[in-house]
């Protein structure tokens, strides 16, 4: 029984036995013994399997043999543990192995004897190497990932299932600026949101805070969020959010500002494209392309509906025939026509040409040609393709640009020419900008290089005269004050020093503050008018001068007269009045020698006294008692005709006066004049022929011409202008007696009157003298 | 001869500067009918001294007539004439302006100064001495002129 019962305890020790070696087997771990003095002393289980060292290596050291970490604070504790004598738990510790840096974890229990003295430790170990390692690769990899979080351009925050921040990486305070001190563990995410909506950072957050709040954590809370919002700063911020496994929100902010800034461009450039698609549909629809099939082989044509449009056919018809076409082309074109298809019947291809086709009302359509050769088999030319297109309307607009064009420039060049030819320039300049354009001639008047002259404002102020300066300044103020300047002269100095005149008009346009905006204006080269104008004001100065100095000198010339005969009178009569006296008292008391003698001296001063009268007659014309007056010519006539009574009567003279009019003239002086005349007609008759003479008088304008005729002697062609001369005589004096003053009187009374006095003659024909003077105004009643 | 009613010969004052003229003016009267003695002065100085018988004319007749020319030197015709017409006694004797000046400036001035008549001594001595017997036939003996004596009293 006891061997039975023996045998069943070892057979249970054995099993036990077999148990604690299959469970340290599987753990890895073996038990140990040390003695008093920390050595090893017994080694259980698998560990030369687990380390590759013997147990009996072990036997008889210590840990220290064996520790790697001697120094780790962990096994100096448990140095510090066993040599206090108290039990330890799961040290680690690294050791070396035949297999290897271990790691080992140990737990063990001081042993004491029954008198309590130390007397070992006992305890088990095991190998927790890949346990370790499998720890610390998870922490590695824990930092790796952290730090790949950190290193994510996106704002990346977990909150766990009761919306508290577990975690955010440090880029999530770029999108939380204003609130970056609650991103830390623990905050409620709604606490985060509304200290960030509040700082008024995002944009459209409006008027009503808390609904936005609410539909923001609406969105937030279901898990599934993809919201993009602008901040006030112009950043663009898409947030995505996620439900977690564990009912948390894991949420990624990426700022998307680059990319709305893309859209917006691709944006543009889509409209932009999507206009030129249309426009070039549009130009698509409107230019319509007809194309026309010949088979060169055979001569069969085709063509689309569209190209029997462009030729003026009715489409569905057959397609004419190679020289049907030709007349279907105007006759101007056929020729380039023609040298088109004939290349493509020699297989060549021609550049495409413009032509017109003639419709059958007439009308003219510009058409595009472009046509291609397909060769057969053989190389053979087999079909000519052309494509047509109606250039009509582009046509039209080209050459209606191309006339607007030439008629621009022809009247730029007439405006240029003009402009030329009138000293003339003109020009426009921005007032803001300084921006300024001048007409061609604007350059050739101020004498500067059109390719080389900016028409600044100072460039032209240096143009301008020194000396007037002042007056441009002054116009530059009138438009500064918002007044439209006067036009105004100034002159300008070209390059090569020579001087102009400019004479300048120009308006300004203001705004509505009055500040001036533009300026348009004219500039004139009146360098030659004004020289003329100097050279005629010098002239009528001189004439001036020489009329007043002529004056003077007539003036003086009377006065001396005037003076010269009054004081010759004295003498004069002394010495006819004594001679007088002496033939009267003396009369037949002297010798005829001495009678001779004093009869000379009587005459000669007679003659003296007759010149001297008639000087001074001449030298009173227009002196004194010489107003003007309407009055009958007929009177002035008959007043002379009464002097001249003594005269008519000896020379039986007759006088034929016609009608005369109302002139305007001095009485006096009128017929002094016509006395002279008359007399002068009866004194130089011819002899033996009874003088006629004729008073006559016609209307010329607002002048009378009377003309006085006589039968005379008339005058030798030479003397015609000496007659009215003061002193000249024609004649011997006992002849014709007189002073040879007559005429030079009625020549200075005509003048004086404002008439003109001139006279016609020939010897032995008589001579007619003209003369004018101003009518008198019909004045109704009073002048008839 | 004609002479004034009291007997003694008419008293004629020539103011002549020009002793031609006045010499003239003297044949002329010569030729005259009328008794007269003719007084002559050359300028007005001397006229209006004879005329208030100051000085040399102390004793001087009281002029019947008296011929004034006008340009004179010292005092000419207009300022004697004006004198003349302010004084009292003077004023009565008629003045005869006899002058080469056909001026009419001088004409109307010397009948705004009273003269009695204005004569522009003519060129020819025919005519001069015509016109200087005129003078004396009128002024001497057509016209009355106030009693000498009387009017001295």
């Amino acid at each position: 029984m006891a061997e039975a019962r023996l045998a069943a305890t070892e057979a249970r020790l054995a099993d036990a036995e077999q148990m604690l070696g299959d469970a340290l087997q599987s753990s890895l771990s073996w038990l140990w013994e040390t003695d008093a003095q920390l050595r090893f002393s017994r080694v259980v289980g698998p560990i030369e399997q687990i380390l590759g060292t013997l147990p009996d290596r072990l036997i008889g050291r210590t840990l220290k043999d064996f520790t790697r970490t001697p120094d780790d604070p962990h096994v100096q504790q448990y140095f510090a543990t066993i040599t206090a004598h108290q039990s330890f738990h799961d040290v680690v510790t690294s050791i070396n192995t035949r297999k290897g840096a271990r790691w080992v974890k140990a737990s063990g229990k001081p042993m004491f004897d029954e008198g309590g003295t130390f007397i070992g430790y006992r305890g088990i170990a095991g190998d927790v190497t890949a346990q370790i390692e499998n720890e610390r690769s998870a922490a590695e990899a824990h930092r790796r990932f952290m730090e790949a979080i950190e290193n994510v351009p996106a704002g990346l925050m977990l909150c766990d299932r009761d919306d508290r921040i577990v975690f955010c990486n440090s880029v999530t305070q770029r999108y939380f600026p204003a609130a970056s001190h609650l991103l830390v563990p623990g905050t409620k995410y709604e606490d985060l949101l509304r200290a960030h909506a509040a700082s008024g950072y995002v944009q459209g957050v409006g008027d009503d805070f808390e609904g936005w709040i609410a539909e923001r954590m609406k969105t937030h809370r279901s898990g599934s969020g993809n919201t993009v919002r602008a901040f006030k700063d112009g950043r663009w911020v898409h947030t995505i959010e996620r439900r977690t496994s564990d009912g948390g929100i894991v949420s990624a902010r990426i700022d998307i500002t680059e990319l709305k800034k893309r859209e917006k461009e691709l944006e543009t450039l889509s409209e932009t494209l999507r206009k030129s698609q249309e426009h070039l549909a549009q130009a698509q629809r409107t230019s319509a392309t007809g194309s026309v099939e010949r088979n060169l082989q055979t001569g069969e044509v085709k063509w689309s509906d569209e190209c029997s449009r462009m030729f003026g056919r009715e489409s569905g018809l057959q397609a004419p025939s190679r020289d049907e076409f030709l007349t279907l082309v105007h006759p101007d074109d056929r020729a380039t026509y023609e040298a088109s298809m004939i290349a493509s019947e020699n297989g060549l291809t021609s550049e495409p040409f413009k032509f017109r086709a003639v419709h059958g009302d007439g009308s003219i359509h510009w058409l595009h040609c472009e046509s291609s050769v397909v060769l057969d088999a053989d190389g053979k030319p087999w079909k000519r393709i052309g494509t047509y297109r109606d250039i009509t309307v582009e046509h039209q607009a080209q050459e209606e640009l191309k006339a607007m064009t030439d008629k621009l420039r022809r009247s730029q060049e007439y405006l240029s020419q003009a402009q030329r030819l009138a000293h003339m320039g003109s020009d426009f300049r921005d007032l803001r900008t300084d921006v300024a354009e001048w007409s061609d001639s604007s350059y050739e008047i101020f004498g500067v290089d059109k390719a080389t002259f900016a028409p600044t404002t100072e460039n032209f102020l240096a143009l301008v005269h020194p000396d007037d300066h002042v007056v441009v300044a002054r116009t530059r103020g009138e438009i500064a004050q918002g007044k439209n300047p006067e036009p105004f002269e100034y002159r300008a100095i070209r390059p090569d020093g020579t001087i102009r005149h400019i004479a300048r008009e120009c308006a300004v346009e203001f705004d509505e503050n009055g500040k001036p905006l533009s300026m348009v204006g004219t500039i004139r080269d009146v360098t030659e008018k004004r020289a003329q104008e100097e050279k005629l004001r010098r002239q009528s100065r001189e004439i001036e001068e020489r009329n007043q100095e002529l004056q003077r000198s007539n003036a003086e010339l009377e006065q001396f007269a005037y003076v010269a005969s009054h004081d010759l009178q004295e003498p004069l009569r002394m010495v006819a009045s004594y001679c007088q006296l002496l033939q009267r008292r003396y009369k037949g008391k002297l010798d005829d020698d001495a009678n001779e003698f004093i009869g000379f001296a009587v005459e000669g001063a007679s003659r003296m006294q007759r010149l001297i009268n008639d000087l001074l007659s001449y030298s009173r014309v227009g002196r004194k008692g010489s107003d003007p007056e309407p009055l009958e010519f007929s009177e002035v006539v008959n007043a002379a005709l009464g002097n001249l009574k003594s005269a008519i009567a000896d020379s039986g003279a007759a006088v034929n006066v016609g009608t005369l009019p109302r002139v305007v003239g001095v009485r006096m002086q009128l017929s002094q004049l016509m006395q002279n005349l008359i007399g002068n007609a009866i004194k130089f008759h011819r002899d033996g022929v009874t003088p006629t003479i004729s008073v006559s008088a016609t209307r010329e304008d607002k002048m009378w011409h009377v003309v006085v005729e006589d039968n005379g002697i008339g005058i030798e062609p030479q003397y015609l202008e000496r007659v009215f001369l003061i002193f000249q005589r024609l004649h011997e004096r006992n002849k014709y007696p007189g002073t040879g003053i007559g005429l030079a009187i009625a020549k200075k009374v005509i003048e004086y009157h404002g008439g003109r006095i001139w006279i016609e003659s020939a010897p032995g024909q008589g001579s007619r003298f003209h003369f004018t003077l101003p009518a008198a105004i019909q004045n109704g009643a009073t002048d008839a | 001869m004609p002479e004034t009613s009291n007997g003694r010969p008419i008293e004629i004052l020539l103011v002549e500067d020009n002793p031609g003229d006045a010499r003239l003016t003297r044949e002329a009267l010569r030729e005259g009918k009328i008794r007269n003695n003719l007084n002559h002065v050359r300028d007005g100085v001397e006229a209006l001294a004879f005329l208030k018988r100051e000085g040399e004319y102390a004793n001087a007749p009281m002029p019947d007539l008296v011929l004034l020319d006008l340009n004179l030197p010292r005092k000419d015709g207009r300022e004697v004439l004006a004198e003349m017409k302010q004084d009292l006694r003077l004023r009565v004797i008629p003045v005869v302006v006899l002058t080469t000046s056909e001026a009419e400036n001088d004409i109307v001035r010397s009948y705004q100064l009273h003269a009695n008549c204005y004569i522009t001594k003519p060129v020819g001595l025919e005519q001069f001495i015509e016109i200087v017997r005129e003078i004396e036939s009128f002024w001497l003996a057509v016209v009355t002129l106030p009693n000498r004596n009387e009017n001295a009293a």
